[in-house]
């Protein structure tokens, strides 16, 4: 990634969390449920880029997060997570072709792209609800935020993403 | 040494991803586990008066909302004037009540916190309660100099006692994390007699809250797993996403009442 590419990749990891923190937390669908739409950092996120430098751009972009939404160190973790089996995911939804550096997302096929994002959406909530409540009495209560929590953020961000697609060339 | 080296260059990035997990594991498990004071709080500085900012915003797109609770409390407080004049007029009790605006407020976590702009320079200490209006809000459990940061009711740790006003049978009241709107009283004989719609309210024995502030409604209610104790389902009077005006309650004689107790 050159010098040019990682500031525009740190802009949109800041844009993001400057977005969820004042507009996708104030959005309560069903009287309680937040979008974490800030996901979509790893979905436009080039797949050719070094491991390191994402890890680390998800673990400050959770943190600073966390430290604004007060909880704790939830967001680091899961975004720490998503961070790690990201090129997995990639592996498994687009299978070879991630690895060529044309590979675009947006030139995958719409199936792809929504099973991309939504294996991310779900590792990322199952892990941070799951240790918001670490008791195995509320097992199903952290399923059931991840499920609800998980469509809110598809939804809202694949509608996101099919607004702000860039233009065919 | 040079293996070494090779085993650290190539996985480099495992190791920089364990790091970050267990950092990240640490911060978040420390306070959960052992109940340690929350390191990322942003209940002061440049955070607090974002939040502040935001809030005096959204509240102006609110006036009108706001001006009717406030009218609404004011008749209930008249009613209570007209009704028993001389226990307003001599009124010595123990409990002073400080206003308070919610700067912050969450809802939809498991562990819920409310920031106030109220904090030290307004004498706030921790483990006062927090009411608004409508009911019970939450215990102070972080001060600083403007800001506090309150432990809402709707949080894993917070028990606050409490009872069925119309038994006199108590309880504590805790929330299982599935909806805002509900709290549950658990720890009530098995022999009570509850009816649906029963109000709920403080018990007033930790000293926190005066008796008597009201809590919710009692819609169901079934037997504990050890079927020792009923456990009940209380929706709640104050809707917890809308706090914006509370009141913080200070009890002069809470220090000479825990040191019997101790």
């Amino acid at each position: 990634m050159d010098q040019t590419n990682l500031i525009k990749d740190l802009f949109n990891a800041l844009l993001l969390v400057v977005l969820q923190a004042f507009l996708w937390n104030n959005i309560h669908i069903f009287g309680w449920v937040s979008p974490m739409c800030y996901l979509i950092y790893f979905y436009v996120h080039p797949s050719y880029t070094n491991p390191m430098r994402l890890l680390t751009t998800a673990f400050f972009m959770g943190l600073l997060l966390d430290i604004w939404l007060d909880t704790l160190a939830l967001h680091a973790l899961a975004c720490t997570v998503v961070a790690q089996s990201r090129p997995w995911v990639m592996q498994l939804t687009f299978g070879l072709a991630h690895e060529q550096k044309t590979f675009r997302i947006h030139q995958a096929t719409w199936l792809q792209r929504m099973v991309f994002f939504g294996l991310i959406t779900l590792i990322h909530h199952l892990v941070f609800f799951t240790v918001e409540d670490l008791s195995w009495s509320h097992v199903g209560a952290a399923l059931w935020r991840t499920l609800i929590t998980g469509v809110a953020t598809i939804g809202v961000s694949m509608l996101l993403i099919g607004v702000f697609k860039p233009a065919k060339s | 040494m040079s293996r070494l080296t090779a085993f650290f260059s190539s996985n480099k990035t495992k190791l920089l991803f364990g790091f970050y997990l267990v950092l990240s594991l640490t911060l978040t498990l420390s306070y959960q586990t052992f109940n340690q004071v929350r390191l990322l709080h942003t209940s002061g500085g440049i955070g607090a008066r974002i939040h502040e900012t935001t809030s005096h915003w959204r509240d102006y797109f609110s006036l009108s909302a706001q001006n009717e609770v406030l009218r609404q409390e004011n008749a209930r407080l008249k009613a209570a004037e007209w009704n028993q004049p001389m226990t307003y007029q001599t009124y010595s009790g123990p409990y002073r009540a400080k206003a308070a605006r919610v700067v912050r407020n969450t809802f939809n976590q498991r562990d819920n916190y409310l920031l106030i702009n109220t904090g030290t320079k307004d004498s706030l200490t921790t483990d006062m309660g927090v009411v608004s209006n409508l009911g019970l809000v939450g215990i102070v459990e972080q001060t600083q100099k403007g800001y506090s940061s309150v432990m809402s009711i709707l949080n894993s740790r917070s028990r606050i006692s409490a009872q069925v006003n119309r038994t006199g049978h108590f309880g504590s009241l805790v929330w299982n994390g599935s909806d805002h709107n509900r709290v549950q009283l658990i720890d009530i004989p098995i022999t009570a007699e509850l009816k649906k719609g029963d109000t709920i309210a403080t018990a007033g024995m930790s000293g926190i809250f005066p008796e008597g502030i009201l809590i919710g409604q009692l819609v169901a209610w079934k037997k504990s797993a050890d079927q020792n104790y009923l456990e009940l389902e209380v929706a709640l009077f104050q809707d917890m996403s809308r706090v914006r005006n509370v009141y913080v309650l200070q009890n002069k004689d809470k220090i000479s009442r825990d040191s019997l107790i101790r």
